[in-house]
């Protein structure tokens, strides 16, 4: 609902009329206008209803591994330019791999550096498309 | 039409074409036998491998995965009672009691054989229809595409599998996010927050290998199935005369109604599929043997999602409008290459298209082939543990986020759009109306606002012209016949209320 609030708003400041039709925020306004209503409908149709069935069926099982997937991911993401794809990957791969613990410690290194070796031979030198470098730069 | 096909199979037969129709086909049967790992997903995944491909070959492969899906599915719904792709959900109903009775043999056998019917049946509709609709679309107007994806949105709404309310929420947001980055025509920022990187709007890759790739590995490692019990023991593989006689009419009418159903947006092989079983339950003189090893039930359903493919391709192909997830990213990736889906796209590219479709028999020839004897190869595929393959998927993401466009910021809005995937999926959102919502979003407002520049902002446009008033009087009737139930159960309620 806020979302919606601030699509309308953020629609309305765009300017809704242009000289000949709708103008830049015409339709972010529509959108938002449905979206509010739909939300709202659905919030009071929630807050009113005796079932709990949908909160029962979002419980977060085994939320920590999930968790830490999405720090690996984040940890990637903020590093890939200044370490390099190689080596990002390499980090993340084989704490990912670490996370399924019946793999022992080389066969996660190895699987790990030849994973990402291998990806990185196959889409940046093979397919051409340029993934950074990074600290392994010198090794270019 | 005859030329232009020996032109599609002198475009398919080049070596390469040839080699990648393989390639996807076979991935497409991987990915279809794997639990967990769905042709969109798979083919937002190898996105990027097509990028230094010509168009005809990425669309030849990446075409040869999608329906390749459907033919690996069911696979693991009869030897494993775990469907391996949505649309292989029912045949789990029938096709795991014939395993159990010793007849996964014939169950394989009828469901590739009645794929290959029914796959060769929605190719040859596809050809008869494509060139007749392109050409009335080509007297489409901007009111017209208008109506016609307002329609095209409201059935995929309506049909959601879910929530209709959801699914109507889900395609708003994707409309929503379709409008962020600079506005075409009066230049102005749209929602960037001033982000450099928002300025061309939001990359179709990282949206969707967040929301379909990432979303799942995130669901996925929440039930991470354990131990699985597959019948490997599997003899007869051609269904006798018997089956041949009980799964004939099945076949039929699944081909016809996947195919009609394909067509329309929303409907795609998941639909299809349980259409088709519902019929075939409905018209069968033991419809008691159903859930108990009826081969009708397994029949029907393979037929009807292998022919709601090549019915999926019909409005991409000649009215540039997808009508579900993996048509979503067929059209992107065309778009990548510089070819434009809609009624110019035979005439402007006869080698796309009719290569395609060449592609699409030979690629269901290659299925048959290929399915039945490399079962004890898929089967043993099934024994890979997620937590091998998550990490990899994951791998495949991140690469693709990045690929398009070189930016980590992508990679970041990928990871962003896992967590809304996952979240949505948690919170019974579909993800699917929010992808059409983004890709038809553009086209909706372009046409929104071309019409009300060429009426002088006057609504009534839509509703003068014979086409687009049809099409929105379509869309209207569709919602009010959802809401009439509701309206029924509250007026019931009402008077309980006031008796009491």
């Amino acid at each position: 609902m806020l979302l919606a609030l601030a699509i309308c708003y953020s629609s309305i400041r765009l300017s809704l009329y242009a000289r000949r039709g709708p103008g830049p925020g015409f339709m972010g306004f529509g959108t938002g206008g449905v979206l509010f209503l739909l939300s709202l409908h659905l919030f009071l149709k929630n807050l009113f209803s005796s079932k709990r069935e949908a909160i029962e069926k979002a419980v977060f099982r085994n939320w920590k591994v999930n968790a830490g997937v999405l720090c690996l991911l984040i940890f990637y993401a903020l590093f890939l330019e200044k370490l390099g794809f190689v080596l990002d990957v390499f980090i993340v791969l084989s704490l990912l791999f670490a996370i399924s613990k019946n793999m022992k410690w080389y066969v996660i290194i190895g699987s790990s550096v030849l994973i990402s070796l291998g990806s990185y031979i196959l889409f940046s030198v093979l397919l051409g498309i340029g993934l950074p470098t990074g600290v392994l730069n010198f090794l270019k | 039409m005859w030329e232009s096909l020996i032109l599609g199979f002198s475009v398919c037969l080049q070596p390469i074409n040839l080699f990648l129709c393989f390639v996807g086909v076979l991935i497409g049967t991987l990915i279809g036998v794997l639990p967990g790992l769905g042709p969109g997903a798979t083919i937002a995944l190898l996105f990027p491998v097509t990028l230094g491909m010509s168009p005809t070959s990425a669309i030849i492969m990446l075409a040869g995965i999608f329906y390749g899906a459907q033919y690996g599915g069911s696979t693991t719904s009869i030897l494993v009672n775990i469907p391996g792709e949505a649309a292989s959900v029912v045949t789990c109903l029938d096709g795991y009691q014939m395993a159990l009775q010793g007849r996964a043999g014939p169950a394989l056998g009828i469901a590739a054989l009645g794929s290959f019917i029914a796959g060769t049946f929605s190719v040859i509709g596809l050809m008869i229809l494509a060139v007749p609709l392109s050409t009335l679309a080509l007297k489409f107007g901007p009111p017209e595409y208008f109506g016609l994806i307002c329609l095209g949105m409201t059935l995929v709404v309506y049909l959601a599998q879910k929530s209709v309310q959801k699914a109507l929420i889900s395609a708003l947001l994707g409309i929503f996010l379709s409008q962020i980055g600079i506005d075409q025509v009066s230049s102005a920022q749209r929602f960037t927050f001033g982000m450099g990187e928002l300025f061309d709007g939001i990359s179709m890759v990282p949206l969707i290998m967040g929301l379909f790739g990432l979303g799942e590995v995130f669901l996925s490692l929440e039930e991470e199935i354990s131990k699985i019990s597959v019948i490997t023991h599997v003899k007869n593989l051609l269904p006798n005369l018997k089956d041949w006689k009980d799964s004939s009419w099945p076949i039929v009418r699944g081909s016809i109604l996947g195919f009609l159903l394909g067509v329309l947006p929303g409907g795609g092989p998941v639909l299809s599929s349980f259409a088709s079983y519902g019929i075939e339950k409905r018209v069968s003189k033991r419809p008691e043997l159903f859930g108990h090893g009826a081969i009708e039930g397994v029949a029907g359903p393979e037929a009807a999602n292998n022919s709601a493919t090549g019915g999926s391709f019909v409005p991409l192909l000649t009215l540039g409008i997808p009508t579900n997830v993996v048509m979503a990213l067929l059209f992107s990736a065309l778009m990548v290459h510089g070819v434009q889906p809609g009624p110019l796209l035979i005439k402007q590219f006869p080698d796309v298209f009719w290569g395609l479709v060449a592609s699409m028999y030979i690629g269901n020839i290659m299925l048959v082939l290929l399915n039945l004897p490399l079962i004890p190869i898929w089967v043993r595929f099934l024994k890979i543990p997620y937590r091998i393959l998550f990490p990899l998927i994951i791998l495949f993401c991140l690469i693709g986020a990045y690929s398009e466009r070189g930016l980590s910021f992508d990679v970041s809005l990928m990871i962003f759009f896992g967590v809304i995937g996952y979240l949505m999926r948690k919170f019974e959102y579909e993800p699917a109306p929010l992808v059409l919502g983004f890709i038809l979003g553009d086209i909706l407002e372009e046409s929104l606002r071309r019409s009300l520049i060429m009426a002088d902002g006057n609504f009534l446009i839509f509703f003068k012209r014979p086409i687009s008033a049809a099409f929105l009087g379509f869309a209207l009737l569709l919602l009010i016949s959802n809401s009439i139930p509701f309206l029924k159960k509250r007026l019931k309620k009402l008077e309980k209320l006031e008796i009491t």
